[in-house]
């Protein structure tokens, strides 16, 4: 992956690998936020639609029920973003890698819903602080391999919010 | 329809509820036996009393949880965003999250605490709200 950021966007030049990594990620993502929390899988649920915030507050099934709607509906305001991000992605080129442009207006949306996957993707392969912990590659091979897919998909995802962290941290038109 | 009465010197308001269904409740108990008093109107005006009081008073505590998956600085970017913290707030908290295990973030009212709360949670931190030492 290479990564360009100018005053107002970045640019991702992905490898194929990378390219499918992201897709599967954001098709993922875009799919399960369309889905009613309550239909949702149970690991979906869990990191994204959690009640337990709803108990603590002391709110009412339906009270939760409706937070829980609010908060799908937030989720949905990205899907946008994800599609136009797929559409650049599946775009046929002659060239390789494959280029991605994100605009500062919709860094946060991509950013949010690629953190989301790395939560779903942990849930799903049960990764904790152990597993994140591993530093060495003699550690992360003694875990069974879809666990290690996994903490690699983690990873690289990371890549991506660091660099549109940092895109939106930096004020508006400021140089490269 | 009930009437909020400012500048109460029971406190900051109050609320009263004199008629209820156009009829001056209050009137209609002394005319009745004892028995027959409508004795529901003070214990509604009492909770409402409570609710109106609960929703205005600043004592339900945002609390960040720690996880292991959300990046530091995403943590930090999501503070300075949702809450307005200014980036030395965002990591004192994001620190306290990562070495306590929680952070109070906010001590808000429960309107503006559920709405951080939601807002968080939207960024895929682990939130709870809670009532707060009275």
């Amino acid at each position: 992956m290479i990564v360009h950021r100018n005053q107002d966007a970045v640019e991702f030049r992905f490898s194929l690998l990378e390219k499918m990594v992201l897709e599967r990620a954001l098709t993922t993502v875009a799919k399960n936020y369309k889905i009613n929390p309550a239909e949702l899988d149970e690991h979906a649920a869990a990191v994204w639609y959690s009640p337990a915030g709803c108990r603590s507050a002391q709110m009412s099934a339906e009270e939760t029920s409706d937070w829980l709607k609010q908060l799908q509906s937030l989720r949905m305001g990205r899907v946008a973003v994800l599609e136009e991000c797929l559409r650049q992605l599946n775009e046929k080129r002659e060239e390789s890698p494959i280029k991605m442009e994100i605009g500062r207006e919709q860094a946060d949306s991509l950013m949010t819903a690629i953190n989301d996957h790395r939560l779903l993707v942990a849930a799903h392969h049960n990764i904790g602080e152990a597993e994140m912990n591993m530093r060495t590659l003699a550690s992360i091979s003694t875990l069974p391999p879809s666990q290690q897919t996994a903490l690699f998909e983690i990873e690289f995802l990371a890549y991506l919010i660091d660099e549109l962290v940092q895109l939106l941290s930096e004020p508006a038109g400021s140089p490269d | 329809m009930y009437r909020i009465i400012f500048g109460s010197r029971t406190g900051l308001f109050t609320i009263s509820k004199p008629f209820q269904g156009g009829i001056n409740s209050a009137k209609l108990n002394r005319h009745r036996p004892k028995s027959m008093a409508i004795e529901t109107l003070p214990d509604t005006l009492e909770e409402t009393k409570e609710k109106v009081e609960n929703a205005f008073e600043k004592n339900w505590n945002v609390i960040v949880w720690n996880d292991p998956i959300n990046l530091m600085n995403y943590v930090v970017f999501v503070f300075m965003k949702v809450l307005a913290f200014p980036k030395e707030k965002a990591t004192k908290h994001m620190l306290e999250v990562h070495h306590d295990g929680k952070s109070c973030v906010a001590t808000e009212t429960r309107e503006k605490a559920e709405l951080y709360h939601q807002q968080l949670q939207g960024y895929g931190l682990t939130v709870t709200i809670e009532p707060g030492e009275e």
